[in-house]
């Protein structure tokens, strides 16, 4: 039974991303019919619900900063300025929780392997830095040296940078694959509790890799405040951005690695254990090379 | 490691089981979809002529950074005000894209799927500090004695760019006394479009013959 409810587990959360839930369609169905459009899933409706709070809140959030930035004229130092920081920690914060690749692997990789609670705040914290000063050295040099527009400059990061980091995951995701499925004897694999660390070189290298795409919407933010002379607090908003990025997915990978814990936590025999790593392992290594020839072909596309 | 290895109740692992599924679900949510960073506030005008619907006239308000970003690319001149030039230059930088998207507009012609290929009158100007796009979709539905219904909703599939129906958007240009257009605003999965990701919002048009 146990073992059931494992399996059960595991087929539903590799199933979850190819679950029709939230993925493109331009398939429509004919004539609603009553009875199913009044009475849909309850738990697809909760997830959609919760998801169009989330946005709405952003909608609002950068209604917001933009008034803000208005009225920092008037008193550089002043509330304007702080309130503005504050909401973007906040928009971080809940930009972050949306669907992004960034969590998944970052999750992937946990998953793959064992982690501290220091490690997964060192990890968003690399990751979500990367991820928008990335967009803000490109949006500087774009406008200071280049005289670039940023879309098209955006554009041409998103091609490029997406296809090298893309590569680096498949290499990285191959390199855990691997390790996952040669790795140690069970024996000795068992006394070291199965679970391979992770390193700090491989924890700056996911992260940076990871990140690398650039935030459009730090991007976004940091071009209105120029718009309005507003460098320096623009600049400070990218910090503020991406703390609170950072602090939603480090609680995603520490998510991870409780449930990674809680599920190798119900096995009792070593020998499931074991399996059980190197499942792990190999599914977290395979979604980051998938997700990576995702970012090649979607940059491609 | 958060969990150690050790002996434990059969309750308890069952309990971590439950826990580790749920943290694994809320982890893992769909790749597929990307969060919001251009925000888009519609209004629509249904425009009816001698036969019955002629088409749809939308108007797009995005907003106030993302409009900065567009003037950044297509405001040649810096004055803050688009031209016929720089009009022709978002057209077929950036309007004419959306093609591929069919502008991110869906609709449902008696429920059935009608595909949208072409749009018309596109312009752009600048009002509030909001760039706007304003164009055509033509839809020809002509009136009958029976009921003909329009569904509608606009949503982004990727959801880079999220659509709303602002507040009372809903709007009728034409021979209007001859058909008796009725609406209804709703969720886009109420009036068929069961896999609109999220809520997007719905229009439901109904018109006949009087």
């Amino acid at each position: 039974m146990r073992r059931f409810l494992l399996l059960h587990t595991l087929v539903l959360t590799l199933a979850w991303p190819a679950l029709p839930l939230n993925l493109p369609s331009t398939t429509v169905v004919a004539a609603p019919s009553v009875a199913q459009a009044e009475r849909p899933f309850q738990w697809r409706r909760l997830y959609r619900t919760a998801q169009q709070k989330l946005v709405r809140q952003q909608k609002i959030l950068r209604k917001k900063m933009t008034g803000l930035m208005g009225k920092m004229h008037e008193q550089p130092l002043g509330a304007p300025l702080w309130t503005f920081m504050g909401m973007a920690f906040f928009y971080g914060m809940i930009h972050a929780v949306g669907p992004g690749h960034g969590k998944i692997i970052i999750g992937s990789y946990f998953l793959s392997r064992r982690g501290s609670l220091k490690q997964s705040l060192l990890l968003g914290l690399l990751f979500a830095v990367t991820h928008v000063f990335t967009a803000v050295v490109l949006l500087l040099i774009g406008h200071a040296l280049l005289q670039v527009s940023t879309s098209s400059l955006l554009d041409q990061a998103d091609q490029w940078l997406g296809a090298f980091s893309g590569l680096l995951l498949i290499l990285i995701g191959s390199l855990l694959v691997v390790r996952a499925l040669r790795g140690p004897s069970a024996h000795t694999a068992l006394h070291n509790s199965l679970n391979q660390p992770s390193e700090l070189k491989g924890l700056c290298s996911i992260a940076a890799t990871a990140g690398l795409v650039p935030c459009p919407g730090a991007a976004l933010i940091l071009l209105f405040a120029l718009s309005q002379q507003l460098l320096v607090p623009g600049l400070l908003a990218m910090l503020a951005l991406a703390l609170g990025m950072a602090l939603t997915v480090s609680l995603s990978a520490l998510t991870t690695m409780a449930a990674r814990g809680a599920l190798l936590h119900t096995l009792q025999s070593s020998r499931w254990v074991v399996l059980a790593g190197r499942l792990f392992g190999t599914v977290g290594g395979l979604i980051i090379v998938t997700l990576g020839v995702l970012l090649i072909s979607s940059g491609n596309s | 490691m958060i969990f150690r290895h050790k002996t434990i109740s059969k309750r308890t692992r069952l309990s971590c089981l439950h826990i580790a599924a749920l943290l694994l679900l809320a982890t893992f949510t769909p790749p597929a979809s990307a969060h919001p960073h251009v925000f888009v506030d519609y209004g629509i005008t249904f425009v009816f002529d001698q036969q019955g619907l002629a088409g749809i006239a939308m108007e797009w308000a995005f907003d106030e950074m993302f409009t900065q970003m567009l003037l950044d690319e297509a405001d040649l001149n810096r004055d803050r005000d688009f031209d016929q030039r720089e009009i022709a230059g978002i057209k077929t930088g950036a309007f004419d894209n959306l093609a591929n998207h069919a502008w991110f507009t869906h609709l449902l012609v008696n429920g059935q799927p009608y595909p949208i290929t072409e749009t018309t009158n596109f312009s752009t100007f600048l009002k509030d500090g909001q760039a706007h796009y304003s164009f055509f979709i033509p839809c020809p539905v002509a009136a009958g004695e029976t009921p003909q219904k329009i569904s509608l909703t606009l949503y982004d599939p990727t959801y880079y760019t999220d659509l709303s129906l602002i507040s009372e958007g809903v709007d009728y240009r034409g021979p209007i006394d001859r058909y008796h257009p009725r609406h209804e605003e709703t969720l886009a999965q109420e009036v068929g479009f069961t896999n609109a990701p999220l809520l997007p919002d719905g229009i439901l048009l109904e018109f006949n013959v009087q």
